[in-house]
């Protein structure tokens, strides 16, 4: 399973395309804030994916105060996180490697290039990568 | 014989002939009318005294006569010097008040005169290479320069001065020097130069989300609804694709530019051989058809910011690279030679080459000088390269002919 947070309505079908045209994975679920992700991953009624898509510029509340505070719980502390954003800001990257992001990766403005960057990231960190879910 | 010399001698050729005829006349009429002797020798001294006191009445009047005319002289000489020193002191005080530095050297450079703004510093080292660069040969044709020179100060750091040199005179033994410090006009044009630049970043950054729409949901339709249209339609969806692919380019094109001038330079060793082999390499693997000879030596060493000087090379290998594209024999060559004036990395490619006479615009983004369908690029690589070398201080350029291969230069400051 994976938790995609995506405020950008084209951004988060195109992903979706991108995810169900190269079968990665059977479940996404879509946040479309920061309140609506840490409701999902630490609320009642929580989830458990394999993989957060994180994107930075949310309303609300911003990608990198939900990265903090699903490192900060004990229960989220070593969730996959990989930061998808179209900022290539130094501090934003710096920042998030130090709140503990596992990867930062900036989407490509080219849609081949975007849903390639998705299928690789789908590819290593579900089904390459050994994820911390051992249920 | 002057004037004054010539009165003199006027003025005692007439005391003595005057003088001389009345004692001679009068010391005869005298004795011809007085035979007593006794009366005689009275006569004769009364006589004289009464000369000597006509004598020093005349003499007193001619002298203070004369002392009038000089008195009269000086005080003009006194008004004249007193306006004189009056429109000097309002000339210095305007100088000496106005934010310039003003002075005067002979002919070879040497100070003769400078205004209170003026500082010995500002003539002296690199300063007076940078300020005299030029000025003979100007001042042999009575022409004058302006330039801005950066100019080191000991009471701070260097600063950009505006400086005119001129001809004082039209014999060439004289030149005057003004200088402007541009500090703070500099600063207002870096700080619009800034905005500008933050400017052009944020806008071509949000316009990348609704272009990756655009070619993402066009994709979408080629993907899934590719069957439904017919060879005009999928033609019209390819052409869209097209121009969302240029409009890409074009975006990152001016991200990297704006990002340039944001970034601030680290001064690390760099080896400009090593990446511009490792981009020749990348270049033949992605397009292994084309022959391309790459001579460089085994290393050009220089300092500055690796990532921007990474940028800098990319872009000039690419160009070298593009167009030569129609040579079998294509050749790209770079090296270090070693000037006077500073140390030169030269690119150079036997390509297709330009028309000289559009150089000037060569460093304006998006200006091409050949067709687009030919020789694709965005037009912004030589911009970013620019600003790239003028960010560490150095200096582009480039010489080309067409059909003659083009040279591109440049010095790291």
């Amino acid at each position: 399973m994976l938790l995609l947070v995506e405020d950008n309505p084209s951004d988060e079908e195109l992903t979706l395309r991108s995810l169900r045209k190269h079968n990665i994975v059977n479940e996404v679920v879509v946040a479309h804030d920061g309140v609506e992700a840490l409701e999902m991953l630490l609320g009642e009624n929580r989830i458990e994916p394999d993989l957060v898509l994180l994107d930075l510029k949310l309303p609300r509340v911003g990608g990198l105060e939900v990265l903090q505070k699903i490192r900060a719980d004990e229960r989220t502390k070593m969730l996959p996180v990989v930061v998808l954003t179209s900022s290539s800001q130094d501090e934003d990257i710096v920042t998030s490697y130090r709140l503990g992001a596992n990867s930062y990766v900036r989407k490509p403005v080219r849609f081949s290039d975007f849903s390639e960057a998705v299928r690789q990231l789908g590819v290593y960190w579900l089904l390459v990568n050994e994820s911390p879910n051992r249920d | 014989m002057s004037a004054g010399l010539r009165l003199a001698f006027v003025i005692a050729g007439g005391y003595l002939v005057g003088a001389g005829l009345w004692i001679a006349v009068s010391d005869r009429v005298v004795a011809a009318w007085i035979d007593d002797a006794a009366a005689l020798s009275v006569v004769q001294t009364w006589k004289g005294l009464g000369f000597v006191v006509v004598s020093s009445i005349l003499i007193g009047m001619a002298i203070w006569w004369f002392e009038r005319v000089r008195d009269r002289h000086l005080e003009d000489l006194r008004e004249t010097e007193v306006r004189l020193r009056a429109s000097e002191q309002r000339f210095a005080r305007f100088l000496d008040h106005s934010p310039l530095a003003a002075w005067i050297t002979d002919g070879a450079g040497e100070l003769t005169w400078g205004s209170k703004g003026y500082r010995p510093e500002l003539m002296q080292g690199d300063n007076r290479r940078a300020v005299l660069a030029g000025v003979e040969a100007a001042l042999a044709e009575q022409r004058s320069l302006v330039s801005v020179e950066r100019l080191s100060r000991r009471d701070g750091p260097d600063a950009d001065y505006l400086v005119y040199r001129f001809p004082a005179d039209d014999r060439g033994e004289s030149i005057g020097f003004v200088a402007a410090d541009l500090a703070e006009r500099v600063h207002d044009a870096s700080q619009l130069r800034a905005e500008l630049d933050a400017l052009v970043y944020a806008v071509s950054h949000d316009l990348r989300a609704p272009l990756r729409s655009l070619t993402g949901f066009t994709t979408a339709l080629q993907e899934d609804y590719g069957d439904r249209f017919d060879e005009q339609g999928a033609h019209f969806l390819s052409r869209i694709q097209d121009a969302s692919e240029t409009m890409g380019r074009l975006i990152d094109g001016l991200l990297e530019l704006s990002g340039v001038s944001s970034q601030s330079v680290k001064r690390k060793p760099v080896d400009l051989a090593v990446i511009g082999r490792q981009e020749i390499e990348r270049l033949r693997r992605s397009m292994p058809h084309r022959r391309v000879e790459a001579v460089m030596p085994a290393s050009i060493p220089v300092s500055g910011d690796p990532q921007l000087l990474h940028q800098a090379v990319v872009h000039l290998v690419g160009n070298a690279w593009k167009y030569t594209a129609d040579r079998d024999d294509a050749r790209i060559e770079m090296r270090l030679e070693r000037k006077e004036a500073g140390d030169e990395v030269v690119l150079s490619d036997n390509g297709r080459g330009f028309d000289m006479a559009y150089a000037h615009k060569l460093f304006t983004p998006f200006q091409r000088l050949h067709g687009e369908k030919r020789f694709a690029g965005t037009g912004i690589g030589l911009a970013i390269t620019q600003r790239i070398i003028q960010k560490h201080g150095g200096r582009i350029w480039i010489e080309s002919q067409i059909g003659g291969g083009t040279t591109v230069r440049f010095t790291m400051g």
